[in-house]
């Protein structure tokens, strides 16, 4: 067994982010999520669950929460737009998709509403933990068909051209990391291709994906303005 | 030679004095004037039946009295066979160009001259008429006016209608139809009535030549040209007879041939005939040719009346119709004059117009027939097309539903078939592993039964979705997510891990062996990270042309292959060889003291892929 798992918290870790918010409809698959989380060290009065979007807005209102796990598919809606809500009320928010189905558009959809990371139901409880973990850590769990997807779809900003042009665009380095995500390398393998931290290359791709969520929310607008929705 | 001299009529009889004394002929072979031989005839006149056998000239005298002196006397000729000259006591009035063979064609020529005033005298005058003629052509004087000037021209100017603009509107029209309907069967050869039409309106102008042409060219006499004229007769009739029996669709060979035989007996004895039996055989060879014409178009009468039980054709009928118009005139001309040239002017234009207008309007009518029909076709096939084409649409889009449905159903069959094989035999394998199990199993153990479960469910899903899968373009992009994935729990465990993968696939595996390969290594490397306890794993993928070994080893803890697969006890290891055995790999597990290896062999092109 794995010792993370079998780990206990201790008191020189740094405190860990509550309250935690899980918005999952499976009974079940909620208990799954709680032993998890209480594996890793939450009391369990730091965790909130909703079964629904308008469960989760309840709770909300009541408490601001500082990590959210949300499944898309929920009974009254989709949990993107959860998902939007919560980025648009703080940008620093850890949420991480819990997701049955791994749709590459669903996955994709997801992040650019504004998740920090996802994982598929079907893995088992360690990488469920895992993806947890990381996101706590602050780091952003990325995965190389997201990579390749992302640099399909944000353009690459011209060594000569100054960032303010463009603010969607990638830089050098971090098309360069997501070159290597998509080969498959975990973070750590590249911060040690690329001679910077960890921690570097997990803020590149907060960055990365903060661009990516930026460029749908542009062309949300430019939608809605040339809908005539907005001035 | 056909003329047709009507009776004379005394033009002048309400003018009390203009009075014709006498109308006297006498032969003078030296071309003199006679002095003795008058006879008294009656104009028209023929020589032939007074004097037979008599070529050469002859006098007619015609004496006259009376006239009242204020007004100018004018003289009349319908026609002189065939030419001569005119006299008006001794004053010569006219004469024709020549006298002697070829000689000038005056017979249907009519002509009228003022008589000089200076050279009448009170009392009798006489009007002097030299005519030269040929036996065989009819010879003699036609008919003859008398009288104040404006009368006579009126009535000249009639006979020069009948006896010249009638032939000449004739002749255009035959000339028309003639070449108009020779085209359009050069275009045509299968029309066969029309080429026999063509052929019968140009015998009919070659025919009509002998009532406008003024010489007997190209020929060098006018026997020769009367000869010619009978055989163009025959000619036309013969076309005539073929054009009927070819527009009524007539099949009648025996008829065919005694009609070429007559005509090449009549042709024959025309040209061959001594100048003395000439006459004869023109006369009869004109009866004869009459009288088959009239039989044709008696018996056409009876082919397009006659009851028969399929539909008669209107066409038919018309040039019945046409037929018995000609017949008609021609018996009742036959019936009522006796005289062959009487009959033969009649006839003559009768037929001409009725024949050439009647049966070119038949034969336009039925080119606009066919025309229409060719209409109506291209009409209907417009419509069949467009009905052929809609049913064939409506057809091939039930085809094209049927097939989907069938599809459908066969996806569904698949599916059916891959949850029974897969999904059903693992479930029915973890039943008996339970219901065989002596004691209650462990939760981990009943755990990766249902884990089993699970990985089965996703090979079918993934089975299903792999018709719209993508091969990953390189080895490296296909291990990236497995790399990503696994790299992190390894890191967690502190288990160093190496990818040592091929940058080009060196062939193309399927979609669904991409699926199986990454489903083999996950499960290998779920093993690697469950039992091994190895600090170290090694992903090895190598390519060579047409084939790929993927190579999962680890440092860990071995285990009894052997022993295992006695005791079947190891689920994971079982799916692992029957996921390699579906995809046409080779699937081989070493374990030892030193680690653990897994091997898959992959062949690209397996017939099973």
């Amino acid at each position: 067994m794995l010792r993370m798992v079998d780990e206990k918290p201790s008191a020189s870790r740094p405190a860990l982010p509550a309250p935690v918010l899980v918005v999952e409809d499976e009974p079940l698959l909620q208990q799954r999520l709680r032993g998890v989380l209480l594996s890793l060290g939450y009391e369990a009065d730091a965790l909130l669950f909703a079964a629904s979007l308008a469960e989760a807005h309840t709770c909300l209102v009541a408490h601001p929460v500082a990590l959210a796990l949300v499944d898309l598919h929920l009974p009254d809606g989709d949990g993107r737009t959860l998902i939007s809500e919560l980025r648009e009320q703080d940008p620093a928010l850890g949420i991480l998709v819990v997701s049955a189905w791994s749709n590459e558009d669903a996955i994709l959809g997801a992040l650019r509403a504004g998740a920090t990371g996802y994982v598929l139901k079907e893995r088992d409880d360690i990488e469920v933990s895992l993806s947890i973990r990381s996101v706590l850590r602050g780091g952003a769990p990325i995965d190389p068909f997201i990579a390749r997807r992302i640099l399909e779809l944000l353009p690459s900003a011209e060594p000569v051209q100054a960032a303010s042009t463009n603010d969607n665009a990638l830089t050098k380095r971090e098309a360069q990391i997501l070159q290597l995500v998509a080969s498959g390398l975990t973070n750590r393998e590249i911060s040690e291709q690329t001679f910077v931290s960890r921690s570097t290359v997990d803020t590149h791709i907060k960055h990365i994906y903060r661009k990516l969520a930026v460029s749908s929310r542009m062309a949300a607008v430019h939608a809605a303005r040339s809908q005539g929705l907005l001035p | 030679m056909m003329v047709c001299w009507l009776p004379a009529c005394a033009l002048a009889q309400h003018q009390c004095d203009l009075r014709i004394v006498s109308v006297q002929a006498a032969r003078s072979p030296d071309g003199t004037r006679p002095t003795r031989g008058w006879q008294n005839v009656t104009l028209p006149d023929n020589w032939g039946t007074r004097w037979p056998g008599y070529n050469g000239t002859a006098w007619y005298r015609i004496d006259w009295e009376g006239g009242c002196g204020k007004e100018s006397v004018a003289l009349g000729i319908d026609g002189i066979a065939d030419a001569g000259e005119v006299f008006a006591n001794d004053d010569m009035l006219w004469h024709d160009a020549s006298l002697a063979e070829p000689l000038s064609r005056s017979w249907n020529v009519p002509r009228w001259w003022l008589l000089p005033a200076s050279g009448l005298h009170a009392g009798v005058n006489t009007i002097w008429v030299l005519v030269v003629g040929k036996i065989a052509l009819s010879p003699g004087l036609g008919r003859l006016r008398l009288g104040d000037a404006a009368r006579v021209a009126a009535a000249q100017d009639r006979a020069q209608f009948r006896q010249r603009t009638v032939y000449a509107i004739n002749a255009v029209l035959a000339g028309m139809a003639g070449l108009l309907f020779l085209l359009l069967w050069a275009l045509r050869p299968t029309e066969h009535a029309y080429g026999w039409f063509a052929l019968m309106s140009l015998c009919w102008l070659a025919y009509l030549s002998t009532y406008l042409a003024a010489s007997p060219w190209p020929w060098t006499d006018s026997i020769s040209r009367a000869r010619f004229s009978v055989v163009a007769l025959v000619g036309y009739v013969l076309c005539a007879c073929m054009f009927t029996f070819s527009f009524g669709a007539q099949r009648l060979p025996w008829a065919e041939r005694a009609l070429w035989l007559l005509a090449v007996v009549g042709t024959g004895g025309v040209l061959l005939a001594p100048p003395g039996a000439l006459n004869g055989w023109l006369d009869n060879v004109w009866r004869g040719s009459m009288f088959v014409f009239l039989v044709n178009c008696l018996q056409f009468q009876w082919h397009a009346w006659r009851p028969r039980p399929s539909v008669r054709q209107t066409t038919h009928r018309l040039l019945a119709l046409c037929w018995l118009v000609l017949s008609l005139s021609g018996l009742i001309a036959l019936g009522l004059a006796p005289d062959v040239w009487g009959v033969a002017r009649d006839w003559a234009a009768i037929n001409g117009l009725v024949t050439i207008t009647l049966v070119m309007l038949l034969l336009s009518g039925q080119l606009v027939q066919q025309m229409r029909m060719v209409e109506r076709f291209n009409h209907e096939l417009e419509h069949g097309i467009t009905s052929a084409r809609v049913e064939l649409t409506q057809a091939l889009a039930r085809e094209h539903t049927q097939m989907l449905e069938h599809a459908k159903l066969q996806e569904r069959m698949h599916i059916a078939h891959d949850l029974h094989d897969g999904l059903g035999s693992s479930l029915v394998r973890s039943m008996a592993l339970v219901e065989q199990a002596p004691g209650p199993l462990a939760n981990d153990r009943v755990l990766s039964l249902f884990k089993v479960l699970r990985d089965d469910l996703r090979q079918l899903i993934d089975h299903g979705s792999s018709a719209g899968a993508i091969v990953p373009d390189t080895p490296v992009q296909w291990a990236a997510p497995l790399r990503h994935r696994f790299t992190y729990i390894l890191d967690e465990m502190d288990v160093a891990s190496a990818w040592h993968i091929a940058p080009q696939w060196q062939g193309h595996p399927s979609a669904l062996q991409c699926l199986g390969l990454t489903r083999l290594a996950e499960e290998a490397l779920s093993n690697v990270i469950k039992h091994s306890q190895t600090s170290r794993v090694e992903v090895e993928v190598q390519t060579q042309p047409g084939r790929l070994t993927m190579c999962i080893s680890d440092e860990g803890r071995g285990f009894d292959v052997e022993a295992v697969q006695r005791a079947g006890l190891s689920v994971g290891m079982r799916s692992m060889a029957a996921r390699a055995e579906r995809m046409g790999a080779t699937f081989k597990v070493s374990s030892g003291a030193d680690g653990t290896a897994v091997t898959v062999a992959l062949e690209y092109h397996s017939p099973q892929m």
